[in-house]
């Protein structure tokens, strides 16, 4: 998991490169968008404002922890975060 | 849910690692974990009807849909590839075309259920490409690696020839992993960009065009959706012909 997310991360700055050019001109910009398309996340999206919160699962310390994402989207702090992890 | 332990989850996510001495793991089910749940249950469904079809010698629609396929791969890529032990590779290669077909399918529906970007992901990607490379090794005969570690060349040559060998092998892996990835990436990036182009302009008059657009890229990635699963297809089977069949020379 921890690997393929630094392979994974590494695409995403490719990605990012690519539409950099000329990006500050425009009034509306498409980077963040795209690459929440791309990327992987812990909710889904139906319409709108309405999304499905897919579950957590962790397994630390021989205890499995479960819970909601929407634990993340509370807190705009780790909101900023959750949105950099995933492709 | 304590807010401490979260923060501490995400700390792990961003590879600040010295401060845990346990090991995070991490199961979590996400969009494409679901969308491909999503996949296998339809695909398990369907294809146990049809064989349920088939024992029951009964004709319906599906079945007349899934046939021409399944004879296309035995016929087209199965026989003249791995040659006459061919019928004992049909399940592999099978599973891998209906299962990315069904994913880049799946993947350019707009829609709710559909529109995750599953087969455009680095790690499910690597995965196909490992079980693919894996099942062409494990098939492989003995003058596979006879070709690799005492290729019939001068001696002077090993320490430059097996290297290269053993860099083939994974070269193929890698190709087959990067050109599903970039191709599927590709097309939902286009079809993203084009709609925003409504956005930068700020202007309707852009929609006829961005429209046309749309419908040219969707109807392509329709395409490519088809031809990406037959060359993973293709390739598997290649590799997994040549690596059996390997000769002495």
């Amino acid at each position: 998991m921890y690997t393929f997310n630094r392979v994974s991360f590494f695409f995403v700055i490719l990605f990012l490169l690519s539409f950099n050019a000329n990006s500050q001109d425009l009034s509306f910009n498409p980077q963040k968008d795209i690459i929440n398309h791309i990327q992987d996340s812990h909710k889904w999206n139906i319409i709108g404002d309405i999304n499905i919160y897919l579950p957590v699962i962790l397994f630390y310390k021989n205890k499995v922890h479960m819970f909601s994402s929407k634990e993340f989207y509370k807190n705009p702090f780790l909101h900023k975060k959750v949105d950099n992890i995933y492709i | 849910m304590d807010n401490e332990f979260i923060y501490n989850y995400y700390d792990y996510m961003n590879n600040n690692l010295q401060k845990y001495r346990y090991k995070l793991l991490d199961f979590s089910i996400t969009k494409n974990v679901v969308s491909m749940f999503l996949s296998i249950m339809i695909l398990i469904i369907t294809l146990l009807y049809v064989n349920y079809n088939y024992k029951k010698n009964r004709y319906r629609f599906i079945n007349s849909f899934i046939e021409p396929i399944i004879i296309f791969i035995r016929d087209q890529i199965a026989k003249p590839n791995i040659g006459i032990q061919y019928i004992r590779h049909m399940p592999l290669l099978l599973t891998i075309f209906f299962f990315i077909l069904l994913n880049n399918i799946i993947g350019i529906i707009p829609l709710f259920p559909g529109g995750n970007n599953l087969t455009g992901n680095i790690s499910f990607t690597i995965v196909l490409g490992f079980i693919s490379t894996f099942a062409s090794i494990y098939y492989s005969n003995k003058y596979f690696w006879k070709n690799i570690f005492f290729p019939n060349v001068p001696y002077l040559l090993y320490p430059i020839i097996i290297p290269i060998e053993l860099i083939g092998i994974f070269s193929k892996a890698l190709s087959l992993i990067i050109r599903l990835f970039a191709n599927i990436s590709a097309g939902h990036i286009i079809v993203i960009s084009l709609v925003s182009l409504i956005f930068i302009f700020k202007t309707l008059i852009v929609s006829p065009i961005t429209i046309f657009f749309l419908i040219f890229i969707y109807i392509l990635e329709l395409l490519v959706a088809f031809l990406q699963a037959f060359i993973f297809t293709l390739l598997t089977a290649l590799f997994i012909g040549n690596n059996a069949n390997s000769e002495y020379h």
